[in-house]
């Protein structure tokens, strides 16, 4: 399997680099690029270090085109994905967790998304599931709120 | 120095510090033993529940489970030939093979003694050498610091990756982004796009908590099978026998030093030092044949390599404030919660605390000899748990750790964030540690490179007319040179291979 993700990162670390170099004006008070020659600047580190990144990114370009692509190692995690589905659903489990968190609190948040990242993962094994998932988000909270006196986000609705 | 560790164990020590030395350790060998839970997401996930601990509770706690998590990783590398951790990689070519012979037991009492032996010693090496080093790095000014952070960057940068232009990209995406916050001159505001929580910058544990963790989670929920284990090897039989142990020794101390000498490079952690100690016990061996087939020998030189490495890498960031690896940087953010900033006044300010961990850290050796070959009996059920269950409670502990940092959504973000650049980064082979370490270092590498530009009368000159300065520097241009030679080489090599296919 041939797999070149050299030409994606040249092209999101330029992207980047550039990025902030477009937003110094605008996000570093009155900052021009005129910055990089004085040290006192707030904006003289930001524009240093975003030329360094547009630089490097575009060497790894040039490197790139140079060097024929080469397969993939054994144990390589580049490369493409195996499950995308199964990777999206966690993805989106992730995604909606943080979004529970807010609406419906850290518990009962936590109860459901063991049980569906376990279950979109392939575990069928219930009454475990259902004991790991009321047992743990339990002893989280208890650990936090009650032992180290942290609050957990707690729900509008619950 | 005998009467300043004295002195340390004695204030630093309490039943209590024992205990949670002794809860980490047993944490760390557990979670350790368990496949595809690294030592680094191990301490990125529990980093945050110390927050709120006692100093001689916290920091105790994380460094037992550092310990533990790197033996730990050697258990099921022999039982069901999958490293617990990177850094038992290389465990696995003989220990897996003795256990298949029958000799589960010799392989992991062989681990277990190689690890005690090897952590111990470098231990000693740490306590030897932090002090006078942290004597000279006192007389180190802005210049100084300036080389020292970047040769520590570019260190991790070329080593961590098959790209060294890879890391440094990393490198300045980490630095970028910790440029996110508060000018540490001027004060004023950079890169907050009008959000309040970003003025405060962005906090560090959430990031890697996400880059380590939740990044795990995602690759691991992206593989067709989720680790199948069918049957896991007997863990019992007859005891090691004293001739074999024996037989290793000059390998395990050969290791030792390996370990503890890469392990105080920046960039170079457990899961080289595991490979090069191997690969020079095999060099070495009176039976070199035996290596891959089940050698005890090649066994004990790779759990002694990694974990001689464990107190090494406290050395640059005890001394120094320089994290060698992911895990110290994490270590390092534990320190600074608990209002110890590392670098050579930690000895001057908190000289008790400094010797009580290292007192700790020589007593969780012995505790890790006495629980480890407890662990070696009872722990080979632990290593079957399958991810399906395991992955959703780990998310749980990050969303519950990346909050608890200062109680807020917007760490979760960041966290969330940084799990998905993570996954991002290791899918198409961006080194992770050299981002999380120039995160962490942007502000004091900022502040030492503008203060030395700021007072020198020749500009960039200062950093070639101070002598300790021109020193560093030209250790830093010939260990450049180096990285640069040995890529060269290698881009050589792979470029006749493929024309030779």
């Amino acid at each position: 399997m041939i797999w070149r993700p050299d030409r994606a990162v040249a092209i999101v670390g330029a992207t980047l680099g550039l990025g902030a170099l477009a937003a110094v004006p605008e996000q570093i008070r009155g900052q021009g690029y005129g910055a990089i020659a004085d040290v006192q600047s707030p904006a003289f580190f930001p524009i240093l270090i975003a030329l360094l990144m547009v630089a490097m990114s575009l060497l790894l370009m040039a490197a790139r085109r140079r060097e024929p692509s080469k397969p993939r190692d054994a144990g390589d995690e580049t490369g493409p994905v195996e499950a995308p589905r199964r990777l999206a659903a966690a993805a989106l489990c992730l995604i909606a967790y943080y979004g529970a968190l807010e609406l419906i609190g850290m518990v009962v948040a936590s109860i459901l998304v063991i049980a569906v990242l376990a279950l979109t993962l392939g575990y069928r094994r219930y009454g475990i599931l259902a004991a790991v998932a009321l047992a743990l988000p339990v002893g989280i909270f208890l650990a936090f709120e009650k032992g180290l006196f942290v609050l957990l986000p707690a729900g509008k609705l619950f | 120095m005998l009467a300043d560790l004295a002195h340390g164990i004695a204030g630093f020590f309490s039943v209590v510090s024992v205990g949670t030395a002794l809860l980490g350790l047993l944490a760390g060998i557990v979670i350790g033993a368990l496949p595809g839970l690294t030592a680094t997401m191990t301490i990125a996930v529990l980093t945050p529940f110390t927050f709120f601990m006692e100093t001689a509770v916290a920091l105790p706690f994380l460094l037992g489970v550092y310990k533990g998590a790197i033996y730990g990783g050697s258990i099921p590398a022999i039982l069901i030939n999958t490293p617990g951790t990177a850094a038992a990689a290389a465990t696995t070519m003989d220990g897996h093979a003795l256990a298949k012979q029958g000799r589960a037991r010799h392989a992991l009492e062989m681990s277990l003694y190689g690890s005690v032996i090897g952590d111990m010693l470098a231990t000693l090496v740490l306590i030897a050498v932090t002090a006078p080093l942290a004597a000279i790095a006192i007389k180190f000014s802005s210049p100084e610091f300036t080389i020292l952070f970047l040769f520590a960057l570019t260190m991790i940068a070329s080593v961590s990756g098959g790209s060294i232009l890879k890391g440094l990209i990393a490198a300045a995406a980490g630095a970028l982004i910790g440029c996110i916050g508060l000018d540490p001159m001027s004060g004023y505001q950079r890169f907050t796009f009008g959000i309040p929580d970003m003025s405060g910058g962005i906090a560090l544990v959430p990031v890697l908590i996400g880059m380590f963790a939740i990044s795990e989670v995602l690759i691991q929920s992206e593989k067709k099978v989720l680790r199948a284990v069918s049957a896991v090897t007997d863990s019992r039989g007859t005891p090691l026998p004293w001739a074999e142990m024996k037989r290793a020794m000059p390998a395990i101390l050969r290791s030792s030093a390996i370990g503890a000498f890469l392990g105080a490079l920046p960039g170079l952690g457990a899961e080289i030092a595991c490979w090069v100690a191997y690969g020079d016990a095999k060099r070495r061996s009176k039976a070199p044949g035996l290596y891959g087939k089940g050698s005890l020998e090649g066994v004990a030189a790779a759990e002694t390599g990694n974990n001689a490495t464990v107190p090494a890498t406290l050395i640059p960031m005890l001394v120094f404030g320089i994290p060698g690896d992911t895990v110290t940087a994490i270590l390092l953010g534990a320190f600074m919660a608990q209002g110890l900033l590392p670098g050579p006044l930690l000895f001057q300010q908190h000289g008790n605390v400094v010797y009580g961990l290292f007192g700790l850290l020589l007593l969780t050796n012995l505790l890790l000899l006495v629980f480890g070959l407890g662990a070696i009996r009872f722990i080979r059920h632990v290593v079957l748990i399958p991810h399906s269950i395991l992955l959703p409670c780990v998310t749980v502990f990050c969303f519950a750790g990346a909050f608890a940092v200062s109680q807020s959504l917007f760490d979760v973000l960041v966290m969330l964030l940084g799990g998905f650049a993570g996954y991002g980064m290791r899918k198409t082979g961006v080194p992770v540690p050299p981002f999380v370490i120039a995160l962490l270092l942007a502000s004091p590498l900022e502040n030492a490179l503008r203060q030395s530009l700021l007072f020198s009368a020749d500009g960039a000159w200062i950093f070639v007319t101070r002598p300790i300065a021109a020193g560093l520097l030209a250790l830093f241009a010939l260990s450049l040179g180096l990285v640069a030679w040995r890529a060269l080489c290698s881009r050589r090599r792979k470029s006749s291979i493929v024309a030779t296919t």
